[in-house]
């Protein structure tokens, strides 16, 4: 399967949402990468969602596209904490984003144990299963990938030397663009 | 986790006072849920009103706060955020609760 490029080498110069005439035509705030770093634990995984959420309200997404970006990159983080460093809190994640064309472009890396046969889960594209009639039977986890494969694009895992590499794409603040 | 329970007329209502159901408070979440459903009546209503997110975590310890209720005992969800809402929507548990657009309180308005 044809891979896509790494799409975040370099931070390419910000595109805005020009798209043509319109009445959207507001001076178009700073689109510049960003970095977050943190430890392995779960509350700082929740600092970072906090910090990745107020340093990217001022760019004009709609609440429900800032709310998408949070879960996703809360669902990859939770899942690096939980599998990738199993609750131990010493290892460390980075968190870079950057803006591109086709929205906002984020990458995670930490320096935990590989996904189990080195690929992330695959995932029904149909989506989540019907949950089964039976209450004993309703399933408490394994909600995550679902969520980020449902509302992130180009999800993407690989290994690059002793770190865990995970990309994704949100389509968000593409005004009047599909 | 601080929840707090009110009984009303056709339901005991269980407050969640915080922002966030996560993976940082989710058994917590749960362990709380259950010592407030225990005690309750056959119709419990989780009051999401103030809660703005959840992960899948906080959605798994909603369902598992479902499972540890006794077999007469139901629970049901109010007032979901928009953001709460698409988390049960795109994992299909919103076929699996009932859920109200807000807290209804016309027992107590009507009582008089």
């Amino acid at each position: 399967m044809p891979a896509d490029p790494a799409p975040m080498t370099a931070p390419s110069p910000p595109r805005t949402t020009g798209c043509g005439p319109g009445p959207q035509s507001q001076t178009q705030p700073q689109t510049q990468p960003g970095q977050i770093t943190l430890p392995t634990a779960p509350d700082k995984v929740r600092a970072a969602l906090a910090d990745l959420r107020r340093r990217l309200s001022p760019l004009g997404f709609e609440e429900e596209e800032l709310g998408s970006v949070e879960l996703v990159t809360a669902e990859a983080l939770n899942n690096i904490v939980e599998h990738a460093h199993g609750g131990d809190s010493h290892g460390q994640i980075r968190l870079t984003w950057d803006f591109g064309a086709t929205g906002l472009l984020i990458r995670i890396e930490d320096d935990g144990t590989p996904m189990p046969d080195g690929r992330m889960p695959l995932m029904d594209h149909a989506g989540a299963p019907e949950p089964p009639a039976n209450l004993p039977d309703l399933p408490e986890g394994g909600f995550g990938w679902f969520l980020i494969t449902a509302l992130a694009r180009n999800v993407q895992y690989r290994r690059e030397r002793d770190l865990n590499v995970l990309t994704y794409r949100l389509a968000v603040g593409l005004v009047g663009q599909g | 986790m601080n929840l707090t329970a009110e009984d009303l007329d056709t339901a005991t209502v269980i407050h969640v006072p915080e922002a966030r159901i996560d993976a940082a408070v989710a058994i917590r979440f749960k362990d709380s849920m259950r010592a407030l459903t225990d005690q309750a009546g056959e119709r419990v209503i989780l009051d999401l009103e103030t809660v703005t997110f959840i992960d899948s975590s906080g959605l798994g310890a909603i369902v598992a706060a479902m499972k540890q209720m006794r077999d007469d005992q139901a629970l049901e969800l109010a007032a979901l955020n928009p953001n709460v809402a698409k988390v049960f929507r795109l994992t299909r548990m919103d076929t699996v609760f009932t859920i109200h657009e807000a807290l209804e309180r016309t027992d107590q308005a009507n009582a008089g």
